[in-house]
C-alpha cells in the first residue's frame, strides 16, 4: 500500500494555529491510516458480544485494514470496505458542526472520534474520523477551514475567489468605459453623416 | 473524601480538564451550569430512585405474600431474582450519584466570537463545536421545576434533519446530532442574546455557503465580462462603419 502515513513527531511539530497552514497534517493533500490501537478498540468493543464476537470483528478488522483517510485543500475523504466499498467525501465548507467524543475505554486508548456533520436530514454523523492521532489537532484543523470561523475579510485571501473577481470587476469596468467612449464617437459621427446628403 | 473518591474516579475515566476555546477565537465567555442544576438532576435522580425502590418493594411483597402459599416449581430462581434486583439496586446507588455529580461538574460552555463550544459528560464524553454562520435557531426551554429554581436549558440548532442517535452512556436521550444544548444555566437569556447578536451579522441561509460567495461577483470573471466585450466590439464596428458611410457620403 503507497499511503503515506506521517510520523508522530512531525504530526506533532507541523500543528499549527494558522487557519491556511497543513494543520496537524504535515501537507496536503495527506492520506493517513487508522493507529493500531484502533483494532485493539475495536476489538475490546467486539468482545462485549461475547461469544458472537467474531461475527463482529471479523468486519472490523477488515474496516479497520482497508480504511484511509484522503485530506486535501477542498474537503476530506473516508473510504473503507473489502467486499462492500464506500467511500464518503465533504468539504470543509459545508461542515455544520464538528463534535469530538470519546468513551473512557477510547480515551485509555488515546483515542477519539471526529463527528462531522453536513445539512443533510441523517441521524447519524455524516463522517466519523475514527483511529487517527491527535484527533484534537485535527479537530481544530477542520473547524478553521469550516464556515464562520474565519472573518469575511479574512476569508477573501490572495488565492480566493474573491481577488479573482475583483480583478474581473475593474477588467469590466473598463471594459464598460470603451464601449460608453466608442458609442459616444458613433454619436458625434451621426450628424455629420446625416447632413451630408442633402448638404 | 468524597474529593478523593472523585479524584480517582476523573482519574480512571481520563477525564480532561477545562475545554481548549476554539482555535483562533478571541473574547471567549465561559459559562457553567448553575448550583441548581445539580439540585434539578438530584431531584430526577431521586424520584426515579424512589421509583426502583417502590417496585422492588412491591415485587418483594408479591412474592412474599402472594406466592408463600402456592407451590411453584422454580422457586429458587424467583428467589434468585429478588436478591439480585435488590443488590444491583443497592450497587448502582454510590455509582450513579457519583456519576450525576460529575455530569453536573464537567460542563463547559464556551462562547467565542465566532463559535460555540459545549463539552460535556464523563464516562462518554461530547465536546461540540459549532459556528454563528450555521446556527439556524435558538430556543430556551423551562419547566416548572426548573422555573422554580431560576434555571433553563438553551437548545441551538443547526441545519439538518434527522431523528437522534442511539444513548452511548453519557449524553441525555433523544438529543439529535444537530443541536446543543446549554443544560441548565441561569443567564439563558444571556447566552441567547449574546448568540442571536452574532448570528444576525450573517445574512445568508447558513447552509454551508463559501464565505466568498456574498463579496464575489459570481458573473465578474464569465459570462457578464465577455458580453461587455462583446459589446464593446459591436459598437467599435458600428462606429468604423458610420464613419466610413459618412466619410463616402461627403
Amino acid at each position: 500500500m503507497s499511503t503515506s502515513v506521517p510520523q508522530r513527531s512531525d504530526v506533532s511539530s507541523a500543528i499549527t494555529r494558522q487557519p491556511e497552514g497543513a494543520g496537524p497534517f504535515s501537507r496536503l493533500p495527506a492520506s493517513l491510516s487508522p493507529e493500531l490501537s484502533l483494532l485493539h478498540y475495536y476489538a475490546l468493543s467486539s468482545l462485549l458480544l461475547g461469544p458472537a464476537f467474531l461475527f463482529a470483528l471479523v468486519p472490523r478488522f477488515f474496516r479497520f485494514r482497508t480504511m484511509r483517510y484522503e485530506v486535501d485543500d477542498e474537503g476530506i475523504t473516508m473510504r473503507w470496505g473489502l467486499l462492500f466499498r464506500r467511500e464518503i467525501s465533504l468539504t470543509y465548507a459545508r461542515i455544520q458542526d464538528i463534535h469530538l467524543s470519546s468513551n473512557f475505554v477510547e480515551r485509555w486508548l488515546g483515542l477519539a472520534r471526529i463527528q462531522v456533520q453536513t445539512a443533510s436530514g441523517s441521524a447519524k454523523a455524516e463522517l466519523t474520523i475514527e483511529g487517527l492521532p491527535h484527533a484534537p489537532a485535527i479537530r481544530d484543523f477542520l473547524y478553521s477551514r469550516m464556515r464562520g470561523a474565519r472573518d469575511l475579510h479574512a476569508a477573501a485571501g490572495p488565492d480566493g475567489a474573491t481577488s479573482l473577481g475583483e480583478h474581473a470587476l475593474a477588467e469590466l469596468t473598463e471594459t464598460l468605459r470603451e464601449v460608453a467612449a466608442e458609442i459616444r464617437g458613433l454619436r458625434e459621427a451621426l450628424p455629420a453623416r446625416e447632413e451630408a446628403p442633402h448638404g | 473524601m468524597a474529593e478523593r473518591i472523585r479524584a480517582v474516579l476523573l482519574k480512571i475515566l481520563r477525564v480532561p480538564g477545562a475545554p481548549d476555546p476554539p482555535s483562533g477565537s478571541r473574547q471567549v465567555r465561559i459559562f457553567r451550569a448553575a448550583p441548581n442544576y445539580y439540585r434539578y438532576r438530584l431531584s430526577l435522580w431521586l424520584v426515579a430512585q424512589i421509583g426502583a425502590l417502590a417496585g422492588l418493594v412491591f415485587g418483594f411483597l408479591a412474592i412474599t405474600r402472594v406466592f408463600a402459599d402456592v407451590e411453584i416449581v422454580g422457586a429458587w430462581i424467583v428467589q434468585i431474582v429478588e436478591i439480585g434486583a435488590w443488590a444491583v439496586f443497592v450497587a448502582q446507588l454510590p455509582f450513579s450519584y457519583a456519576l450525576l455529580r460529575l455530569d453536573f461538574e464537567m460542563r463547559w460552555y464556551l462562547l467565542s466570537d465566532r463559535s460555540l463550544r459545549i463539552r460535556e459528560g464523563t464516562v462518554s464524553l461530547r465536546e461540540k463545536t459549532m459556528t454563528y454562520a450555521n446556527v439556524q435557531q435558538i430556543t430556551v426551554r423551562q419547566n416548572p421545576l426548573q422555573r422554580f429554581l431560576g434555571i433553563a436549558d438553551v437548545q441551538v440548532r443547526s441545519a439538518g434533519g434527522g431523528g437522534s442517535e442511539p444513548n452511548k452512556g453519557g449524553g441525555h436521550v433523544g438529543e439529535s446530532m444537530h443541536e446543543a444544548w446549554f443544560r441548565g444555566v441561569d443567564d439563558p437569556e444571556e447566552i441567547r442574546t449574546a448568540i442571536r447578536e452574532r448570528v444576525r451579522q450573517h445574512r445568508d441561509a447558513g447552509l454551508g455557503d463559501p464565505d466568498e460567495a456574498i463579496r464575489a461577483l459570481p458573473l465578474a470573471d464569465g459570462d457578464l465580462l465577455s458580453a461587455a466585450r462583446e459589446l464593446r466590439e459591436e459598437a467599435r464596428h458600428l462606429r468604423s462603419t458610420v464613419a466610413f458611410l459618412s466619410g463616402a457620403g461627403r
